[in-house]
């Protein structure tokens, strides 16, 4: 009888033990999950654009989500460095570091691949990249992953390092362009849509003297510390964006096309191009 | 004894009846408008915070949003500190959906979970007495949106305005009025019977010394007579 009373108590205690890890998605317990998204643009604009996703997540997991970008770029590098994220959405020249010293995972991204753009003006009759040497180079952002880092890899490749031109960041590809157009640079890095998004009788004006490889957007990565089986379920739910109405609207006010499943090989090319231009990682 | 009885009975009624029209002339008169804000806790004595508090709150939680969003305490401090050099401004308090305390006028509670006892202990140490109001922490930019990233707490202090805090509202209860009305019936009913008997066996006496022009005559005299002894007491003062 007193075998039977504690095999009982002792199925049970198992029974409860697995019931309480199961109601939790990370260490932490009942805390909502910290989505951390790359102040790309205006933290508040950001926040809009997110929302629909977290409060997708919330109700596909079950589990409650926060939402937090940052004041800059560099504190939510700096912030993704600590480890603060259980998952995150940022530049992946920062997953590639996150990766590495926290262990983060890629999880997804957007099906539309980055590339650069090396644009110069017609009446300038630059042939080469080589020509650029020593000439002004108008960049959007130091970080800027297609218009300013491959645009650059690019050229350390035909033997122009970055320390070999002058840079001058405008702040936005437009202005870059601008800058192209009123004869203040010699050449500008951007990416094909806003190249695309010129008048043709500017657009006529510039010719592509470059592009770059394509290289996998921005992921969507992942704390080590999130339980696999919550991870296998936000992937999941990230995936199912693509096959409802809803879903597509979902991914529309993140700027998607559609999501895909990513892992950490996608970033090997990343890797390649930080050696190249000696970003630590 | 009897008749005694049945007079305060009639003046209590009579009184009851004269303090309850007063008193719903009164409240009617006055009466409060419609809660505006029912949700903000009132304070004894004080007047309701107007509009203007609300808006106050609003705007500094609207401030607050990008500091919430983005973990960035530091303008979040910077706001705070500046609100709270308003002497208007009994405390400031931000929170996250969870009642954690991201910012506050008394550093000492910043990492902690509101709670009553917060409440109790900022009531008790405040110099004045002060208002609670309390709003949600929304996205400025997109009032669709109703995701709450927190809520913001402001303590105003609002002097009492003669108009708002001095109603001309009565304060005390109508039973109290009803009970002093009925009890103020037994000494005017006694002070009634007391002046019904004294006048009773003067005239019973005149009646029976004489008949009717004997009456009348008495009837007329009786009010010299008052007069006169009422005269002769004012004279002796």
């Amino acid at each position: 009888m007193l075998r039977i009373t504690w095999s009982v108590s002792s199925v049970c205690l198992t029974i409860l033990l697995f019931a309480a890890a199961g109601a939790q998605a990370h260490p932490h317990g009942t805390e909502p999950i910290l989505l951390g998204v790359a102040p790309q643009q205006d933290p508040a604009k950001v926040f809009t654009m997110w929302q629909p996703v977290v409060r997708y997540l919330e109700r596909e997991i079950g589990h409650p989500f926060a939402f937090e970008s940052a004041p800059s770029i560099e504190e939510f590098q700096k912030r993704v460095l600590e480890g603060r994220y259980d998952i995150w959405w940022g530049n992946p020249l920062t997953y590639i570091q996150a990766s590495k010293r926290i262990g983060y995972v890629p999880i997804a991204r957007d099906t539309t691949r980055i590339a650069g753009l090396l644009v110069t003006r017609k009446e300038d009759g630059i042939k080469s990249a080589k020509e650029v040497l020593g000439k002004k180079i108008a960049y959007p952002a130091p970080d800027a992953l297609g218009a300013t880092l491959l645009v650059q890899d690019l050229l350390a490749r035909a033997d122009v390092a970055p320390n070999q031109v002058e840079a001058v960041y405008t702040g936005t590809m437009d202005s870059a362009l601008r800058g192209l157009l009123d004869g203040r640079v010699m050449a500008a890095g951007v990416v094909p849509r806003a190249f695309n998004s010129l008048d043709a009788a500017e657009r006529d004006k510039l010719s592509i003297l470059a592009r770059t490889e394509e290289v996998a957007p921005q992921p969507i990565a992942v704390h080590p510390r999130l339980y696999k089986s919550v991870v296998t379920q936000i992937q999941r739910a990230l995936l199912k964006l693509n096959w409802t109405p809803e879903g597509r609207q979902i991914l529309a006010s993140i700027l998607y096309k559609e999501v895909v499943v990513s892992n950490d090989l996608d970033y090997d090319i990343h890797r390649d191009v930080a050696r190249r231009l000696k970003i630590p990682f | 004894m009897r008749r005694l009885v049945t007079v305060v009975a009639v003046l209590a009624l009579v009184d009851v009846l004269l303090a309850l029209g007063l008193w719903s002339t009164i409240t009617v008169g006055t009466a409060p408008q419609s809660d505006t804000m029912s949700t903000v806790p009132q304070s004894d004595g004080q007047a309701a915070p107007s509009s203007a508090v609300q808006h106050l709150a609003e705007l500094l939680a609207a401030s607050a949003f990008r500091s919430v969003i983005t973990n960035d305490y530091a303008p979040l401090d910077a706001l705070i500190k500046r609100s709270a050099a308003w002497a208007e401004v009994a405390y400031v308090s931000v929170e996250d959906p969870q009642g954690r305390i991201l910012g506050s006028t008394d550093l000492a509670r910043v990492g902690q979970v509101w709670n009553d006892r917060i409440a109790a202990d900022l009531r008790a140490t405040a110099r004045a007495p002060y208002h609670d109001v309390v709003v949600a922490i929304l996205n400025p930019a997109d009032n669709s949106q109703n995701a709450v990233m927190g809520r913001l707490r402001l303590g105003y202090r609002v002097e009492p305005s003669r108009g708002a805090a001095q109603p001309n509202r009565p304060n005390t209860p109508l039973w109290i009025v009803l009970g002093l009305a009925a009890l103020a019936a037994v000494p005017t009913g006694l002070i009634v019977v007391k002046v019904a008997t004294s006048k009773r066996p003067a005239t019973t006496r005149r009646r029976s010394r004489g008949h009717g022009d004997e009456a009348d005559s008495a009837h007329e005299v009786a009010p010299r007579t008052l007069t006169t002894r009422h005269g002769s007491e004012e004279r002796t003062r």
